[in-house]
């Protein structure tokens, strides 16, 4: 009994040297277990996506040969409509390098893109994320820009082998300027995912007091592409409801709602810059520095 | 110590992963269907202190690897709760015992994952409403209290019968 005792007691004690050693020894030991347990799971969580997927197709198949004609017949004549627009933006992409050339600007950001299926969604009040299946092995690195065509959906907040973890804009780590609808000044506003409750919702402060939003229709907001690493004029969201004063400056904020439904999203696109960001760049120099 | 706690392991983890996808489908509520907390109690029982402890830290790590919570602190406060429980083995002797006790340690996970949670979110300088917090919280709470006591005499029944034919004995006289 008395040896039961004495044991019970060791194994806390031991325990306790062992948080302790956790919680202060090298943040790599934190690092590498957290990666381990994620690709224990990833098999998992991929062959859940992908018998989704399946499930997806099968229910695709039972739909009648005429609504799949009429669907391409759609598809067609969007495509028309697209061949149109690419023609457009390639005499636009030649002169905007040439009026770069002339003004010695820089190259403009480039990103390749990365189309991944989501895997899994995580949402509480705390935070609101996607898996995709995309990982390292892919070219994804951190904090990409995830969008949905023009839309913003995210940001890569880790990345692994083959999976990566997406903050939704809804997210309390999700931060982004953006231009307002209708201000000819151009002013830069912020945007912030929220931890306000289950629904996901983002806010816009430092909206300046003489704003106003377009007569009859909601005030949209767009990237800056300020910081490199969204690129400019990307949809985050519209304003939903009053501007109401902020507690601190001359300014006002306003709830923000997504551009989509994201969790119900089944598909996205990482931007993966082609050449290394601001931020990246400032991170191998530290790098270089302290080695 | 032998390879029983790991095997235990593998075959608790699809229950966690039904959890994950039930979650995801529950993803418009903000709800988690959390049963790492559930998942511990039966372990604890029948495995030794040790085993039991790597168990809980095993699935308390499975669970915050995905997710952005401070490293550890739930897996340590489970292998802590693993560890009390191998004291009191003989209190957890009854089915209705053990299914209780399944239900508070679950809540109990959850109100440590959910503060650790709103830590993080406030610690990212985001603005946190306190009262939507606590709000929220407590209806986490009783949603994983829920999810543990609808699923857990499946998974409590799945891992005992492993635990039998892998020879582990039975919950000694203390």
């Amino acid at each position: 009994m008395i040896r039961e005792e004495q044991g019970a007691k060791a194994s806390y004690v031991l325990l306790t040297l062992v948080f302790l050693a956790w919680c202060f020894g090298p943040s790599v030991i934190r690092r590498f277990t957290r990666e381990a347990f994620v690709e224990f799971q990833a098999p998992a969580l991929e062959l859940a996506g992908r018998s989704r997927d399946l499930a997806r197709y099968w229910e695709l198949r039972t739909r009648s040969t005429e609504e799949l004609a009429e669907a391409g017949r759609d598809l067609g004549r969007i495509n028309a409509g697209l061949e149109l627009r690419l023609i457009e933006m390639k005499g636009l992409a030649e002169e905007n390098a040439r009026l770069r050339t002339l003004l010695s600007y820089g190259p403009a950001p480039e990103y390749r893109t990365v189309v991944a299926r989501v895997v899994a969604r995580d949402s509480t009040g705390w935070w609101h994320r996607i898996t995709i299946r995309k990982g390292r092995t892919d070219g994804v690195r951190p904090f990409s820009p995830v969008v949905f065509g023009n839309q913003v959906i995210g940001r890569v907040a880790q990345v692994h082998l083959n999976t990566s973890d997406i903050d939704l804009i809804t997210s309390p780590g999700f931060r982004c300027t953006a231009h307002l609808d209708g201000d000819e000044q151009r002013r830069v506003v912020l945007l912030t995912g929220t931890a306000s409750g289950s629904r996901g919702s983002a806010l816009v402060t430092n909206v300046p007091k003489d704003y106003g939003a377009p007569a009859g229709q909601e005030a949209r907001l767009m990237t800056t592409g300020i910081g490199g690493v969204f690129p400019a004029g990307l949809l985050l969201g519209h304003v939903d409801g009053p501007f109401r004063p902020t507690p601190k400056g001359d300014f006002r904020e306003a709830e923000v709602t997504p551009p989509r439904a994201l969790n119900s999203i089944r598909e996205v696109a990482v931007l993966v810059p082609v050449y290394p960001t601001p931020g990246e760049q400032l991170t191998e120099s530290r790098v270089d520095d302290f080695r | 110590m032998n390879g029983s706690w790991f095997l235990l392991l593998l075959a608790t983890y699809p229950w966690l992963l039904v959890s994950d996808l039930v979650s995801d489908v529950m993803v418009d509520t903000g709800l988690v269907c959390f049963l790492t907390g559930a998942a511990v109690i039966a372990p604890a029982r029948r495995l030794g202190r040790g085993p039991a402890a790597l168990f809980a830290l095993c699935v308390g790590l499975m669970f915050e690897a995905r997710r952005p919570i401070a490293d550890g602190w739930l897996a340590f406060a489970l292998a802590f709760a693993a560890l009390s429980i191998c004291g009191p083995q003989r209190l957890l002797r009854r089915p209705a015992a053990i299914w209780m006790a399944a239900i508070g340690l679950n809540a109990a996970a959850t109100a440590i994952w959910f503060l650790l949670g709103g830590f993080m979110a406030a610690s990212e300088g985001s603005q946190v409403s306190i009262v939507n917090g606590v709000w929220f919280g407590l209806l986490q709470v009783m949603v994983a209290a829920a999810c543990a006591a609808v699923a857990a005499p499946f998974m409590l029944r799945a891992q005992e019968s492993l635990m039998d034919r892998l020879g582990v004995p039975e919950v000694r006289e203390a």
